[in-house]
């Protein structure tokens, strides 16, 4: 699966030639593929308005990650940190998807931050809080809960402060 | 008997890696995770006079202006100043910045969770291979030599006086294996090094500095494998360009390895 997203300002590379799927099943690789996109666009729409993050819609509630996510969130909102349409971007593939059973799966991605966090009290966009660049390989444990897949758990395998652990991005 | 010396040993993914509030403990596999303080720069320091663009701490100025009149913030628990960040050139050629008030050691363990990032896994290989271990016979372990290296990460923050600069260092000091045998065996051992890479020139008694022998077959235990683990331990320090230095503590890096332990008895006839 190489599934290839990209949001903000910077146009996304061609899609890049198809990696070795770990699962044989095309449907699952779609409807995985399909939910990370989701759960990526709903985890860029929480940085740009964290008082109203769909939390309970992307992590699954009483999962690591949903505590993460709700402490974050409770702390950009208190301190009126956020993300801004048309500064920076957020790029990430799927490199491979493994099923653990049928209600869970590891999805690995590679992915590149670059989104600038604003101090966004005074006038637009704002003073810049972060505009560090990010670039990690994850592994994403994915629960299907009530129908949706969400997620549960990030586990990053690699970091870099930068652009370029991800081939092409 | 000989030995193989393709590795058979299986790796198994852990938990999320617990580092201590203090900086020594122990990462299990993956990265640390600790959270990087926003506004602190990676990587190369402002070269100085051939830099084109300057960081300047902002004086505060009239409403109505593109910034606020507040030249520091506290966001969580720690204190920002904010900055001007001017590149020629560029549009819009200043931006403001919060920028962290921080100290050379806080700097310093912030560059450290980076470090951390980039420690290598300890990819433990052994001889015999760790599914076909034998009893009384001298287990050897080691890891590539090539990771044997420094792993540094250098972060930087402009302040009123130029950048403070910081580079943190993890530097390997041992080779830690625990066998996994338990009340079985002796606890575990340790070597300075990267340990020896077993050839088959070397016969079955050579003794290692990094070596272990099991006494038991790992029958006895419920899985039917020994649960060992290899690891890595590193210093890590730092330096400063404004005199600082010092040591932030110890990390080991350890991955595990399911170690098969048989008993092998020989007969002679006559």
């Amino acid at each position: 699966m190489a599934l290839l997203v990209s949001t903000g300002t910077t146009p996304p590379p061609p899609r890049r030639a198809s990696l070795p799927p770990t699962t044989s099943l095309a449907t699952r690789d779609d409807e995985i593929g399909a939910a990370i996109e989701r759960l990526y666009q709903l985890r860029i729409a929480c940085g740009r308005a964290p008082r109203t993050c769909a939390i309970d819609d992307l992590a699954l509630p009483g999962s690591t990650y949903h505590g993460a996510l709700v402490a974050l969130m409770n702390f950009r909102a208190r301190y009126e940190l956020r993300t801004v349409l048309g500064y920076g971007s957020l790029r990430f593939r799927v490199e491979s998807v493994t099923p653990l059973d049928d209600e869970r799966v590891v999805v690995h991605t590679c992915s590149t931050d670059s989104l600038v966090v604003f101090d966004t009290t005074g006038a637009t966009p704002g003073i810049i809080f972060d505009d560090s660049v990010v670039s990690m390989n994850t592994h994403w444990t994915l629960v299907r809960h009530e129908g949706v897949w969400k997620w549960s758990e990030e586990r990053i395998l690699e970091r870099r402060m930068e652009a370029g652990l991800c081939d092409g991005f | 008997m000989r030995r193989i010396l393709i590795v058979l040993a299986a790796m198994l993914p852990l938990g999320e890696a617990a580092l201590a509030a203090d900086g020594t403990g122990t990462v299990t596999s993956g990265v640390d995770g600790t959270q990087i303080i926003a506004g602190v720069q990676f990587g190369a320091p402002p070269s100085g006079t051939n830099d084109s663009c300057e960081w300047s701490p902002t004086l505060p100025r009239d409403a109505g202006s593109q910034t606020v009149d507040e030249v520091t913030r506290t966001i969580g628990a720690i204190t920002y100043r904010l900055y001007d960040f001017t590149c020629e050139g560029r549009e819009p050629p200043t931006t403001y910045h919060w920028i962290p008030e921080v100290s050379s050691t806080t700097l310093a363990r912030h560059a450290s969770a980076v470090v951390y990032d980039n420690i290598p896994a300890p990819w433990g290989q052994f001889a015999p291979p760790a599914r076909r271990g034998v009893v009384a016979l001298g287990t050897w372990f080691w890891v590539n030599p090539a990771m044997w290296v420094p792993v540094r990460a250098t972060a930087w923050v402009p302040t009123p006086r130029g950048p403070l600069i910081v580079t943190t260092t993890a530097t390997p000091k041992r080779l830690i294996f625990d066998p996994g045998d338990g009340a079985y065996g002796s606890g575990s051992v340790d070597c300075a090094g990267p340990g020896i890479a077993w050839i088959e020139l070397f016969g079955d008694h050579l003794p290692s500095p990094c070596m272990y022998t099991y006494r038991h077959s790992s029958v006895r235990h419920p899985s039917g494998a020994f649960p060992a683990t290899l690891g890595v331990q590193w210093h890590v320090s730092y330096t400063s360009n404004v005199g600082a230095a010092g040591s932030i503590g110890d990390v080991t890096v350890r991955a595990s390895h399911q170690i098969v332990v048989r008993e092998i008895h020989g007969l002679v006839s006559r």
